[in-house]
């Protein structure tokens, strides 16, 4: 297996590359259309948007190949993140380095390559959006300089989908809080009503009870009663059953 | 006291509710109880304390009352209160029922 380069930043590079959670996520029309503006303005049978994480050129979005990910160490575009700079190769068979690698050697035999870095708000190279021919050629400046615009685009789409990731964790967090402060509210009305020894009704229980069983005698007439029950001689029951049941009050 | 509610528990109805009104003193709420069927069901409460085994010769005294139009918490206290203090002078262990402001029957147990 051919090695190849890594960034200088390449452990912050993948930490950056994963916060965006696109990896093998599913395609989305807004990256493919990207991908296909970028083929037909460079007049190229393929194109990719990708990212690049610790072994593999993953695509986004792909126009005119099929695979999902190639080998970080058969793809030019590993070349591509280590500068800020578009990288083109009119003709690989003619580079020094690219004439050796994979994907011109084996298929789809790339023999011309345009790929700009696209590199986010922080200076990460996440990935390329690249154009690939298959036979030599070269492009005019005004074609390199619209896969520039369209690799801002792709920021500003990734950028958004982080956005949007944030907002989704604060809110389902802020429902979290919502739902556990409801639960300790319920929990506090209803620990205020009950005797903590016991767990019978206390006092404030008991009002409300009677205050309640009050009012629907009003409207209905079904009658009920009231016991009180005093437990007899309760200094000996204390002496006992011990201090702990008896003098609590 | 976890050992007498535990006890209150068992003979309770589901609807009744039981309250600790201080610190040796239970109030039990009787919903759709009459002033025929509260006896029985205060002398159900008192027996069944009497008779426990894990309060060994503990007893207790009830005083009890059926609601009246006219009644509100107060005047029911006072009632049931003035049949616990009857109880008490009947020599415990007992359960008077006043009806009005005076005691009216008187039902002992020992």
């Amino acid at each position: 297996m051919t090695l190849y380069p890594e960034p200088r930043n390449e452990v912050a590079r993948l930490a950056a590359v994963k916060s965006y959670k696109l990896l093998d996520s599913l395609p989305e029309r807004e990256y493919n259309d990207i991908a296909k503006i970028a083929a037909i303005i460079c007049d190229v049978p393929i194109s990719t948007i990708a990212l690049l994480d610790e072994s593999r050129k993953w695509h986004k979005a792909k126009y005119g190949i099929d695979k999902d990910s190639v080998p970080r160490s058969v793809a030019i575009c590993s070349y591509t993140i280590l500068d800020e700079t578009p990288l083109v190769v009119p003709d690989t068979k003619k580079h020094e380095i690219f004439c050796d690698i994979g994907m011109v050697t084996d298929p789809p035999h790339v023999r011309a390559y345009a790929g700009i870095p696209l590199i986010d708000d922080n200076g990460y190279a996440l990935g390329t959006l690249c154009v690939i021919d298959l036979v030599p050629r070269n492009w005019a400046s005004s074609q390199i300089e619209t896969l520039c615009a369209l690799g801002r685009q792709i920021i500003a789409l990734f950028n958004l989908r982080k956005a949007y990731l944030l907002l989704e964790a604060q809110r389902q967090e802020l429902e979290f809080l919502n739902y556990q402060a409801r639960q300790e509210n319920s929990k506090l009305k209803e620990l205020s009503k009950l005797d903590e020894l016991t767990g019978a009704l206390n006092r404030r229980g008991l009002n409300l009870g009677i205050e309640w069983m009050l009012e629907k005698f009003k409207e209905n007439p079904v009658p009920f009663s009231l016991l009180i029950i005093d437990i007899d001689h309760f200094k000996q029951f204390n002496d006992t059953f011990g201090h702990l049941e008896g003098t609590e009050y | 006291m976890t050992d007498i509610v535990s006890i209150f528990q068992k003979v309770a109805r589901n609807t009744d509710l039981i309250a600790r009104y201080g610190g040796e003193e239970f109030v039990i709420i009787l919903p759709d109880t009459d002033a025929h069927l509260a006896p029985k069901i205060a002398e159900r409460y008192r027996d069944l304390v009497s008779v426990d085994e894990s309060i060994n010769n503990t007893t207790v005294s009830i005083g009890f009352t059926t609601v009246k139009t006219g009644d509100d918490a107060d005047k029911l206290f006072q009632r049931a209160d003035k049949g616990l203090y009857q109880a008490k002078q009947d020599g415990r262990n007992c359960v008077v029922e006043v009806c009005d402001f005076l005691p009216t029957a008187c039902i002992f147990h020992r």
